[in-house]
């Protein structure tokens, strides 16, 4: 990752409000944003698409206000955070249904999701919380300190959302027969 | 006990590896650029303000001494007051636009 040319694309798309510069900033983020969200919502590819799409919106108006103190792309994951969590909330109120209803209601239903549904079958166990700290931190290569900053919590927390997210997916490891052959 | 929990380590890891792929942007950037809300020109509220304000200000003077009063009094004025106003102009004008900024987010 190249923090300077992204902050000289940043800079680009305040001052001049450069389209360009933030094309750029959007297909150098993409693939990890989409990533985060496809498997958050158990390989739903539209809405997974939707919710990027908003984010990178939200993260093109709220340009001016990124100060720089993180990079660029844990400011982005932490729009991300936001924009995952108050989609939840609001499918919540709609449907009135728990965490878990809510995991079988995106599951599995297309191309992409059957591909890798012993991946989801691994996370749909895990609480919310913990899903976001496990695929941040051994998807997206984000230190403990970084999700900290983007989940808005102690990083105690997410060391603790991270240990109990391990073992319920090493868990399921164990009993579907990973690493034995 | 330490053997065992490196191997689990090691299947996590391998697991989660083999399960990132990235993805192909396939016209998502351009989908989303499109989506940019575009900036609104409301400058036609300022031009529209203006011409009214200018027009009561030349009804208003044309028929009574009131335009008349202020110009002789504008030419009596001090030049230091002049120098004044004219540096302050741009500082008003800057605070106005930063303000007016603002207020698109």
């Amino acid at each position: 990752m190249n923090n300077a040319e992204d902050l000289r694309w940043i800079a680009q798309v305040i001052l001049s409000r450069d389209e360009r510069a933030f094309e750029k900033l959007i297909r150098k983020y993409q693939s990890p944003i989409r990533r985060f969200f496809l498997n958050l919502t158990m390989g739903d590819v539209f809405l997974s698409d939707d919710l990027a799409q908003e984010t990178f919106i939200k993260a093109f108006l709220y340009l001016p206000t990124f100060k720089a103190l993180s990079n660029f792309s844990t400011w982005l994951f932490r729009i991300a955070y936001n924009v995952y969590y108050d989609a939840v909330r609001a499918r919540k109120d709609f449907y009135d249904l728990d965490e878990k209803e809510i995991n079988q209601l995106y599951q599995v239903n297309n191309s992409y999701s059957t591909y890798k549904e012993d991946f989801y079958k691994a996370l749909i166990n895990l609480n919310e919380m913990e899903k976001i700290a496990v695929l941040l931190y051994y998807m997206e290569d984000k230190t403990q300190r970084e999700i900290a900053t983007i989940m808005k919590c102690p990083i105690g927390s997410v060391k603790n959302y991270i240990r109990k997210g391990k073992e319920k997916i090493a868990n399921f490891l164990k009993e579907n027969g990973y690493g034995n052959e | 006990m330490d053997m065992e929990t490196n191997e689990t380590d090691k299947n996590f890891q391998d697991f989660f590896k083999l399960h990132k792929h990235d993805i192909a942007d396939n016209g998502f950037a351009s989908r989303t650029l499109r989506h940019l809300p575009q900036r609104k020109d409301n400058s036609w509220i300022v031009w529209l303000f203006t011409t009214i304000g200018i027009a009561t200000a030349l009804y208003i003077g044309i028929f009574s001494d009131w335009l008349m009063n202020f110009i002789e009094h504008m030419f009596n004025l001090p030049f230091i007051y002049l120098l004044i106003g004219v540096a302050l102009f741009p500082l008003v004008i800057g605070l106005c636009i930063m303000f007016w900024e603002k207020e698109q987010y």
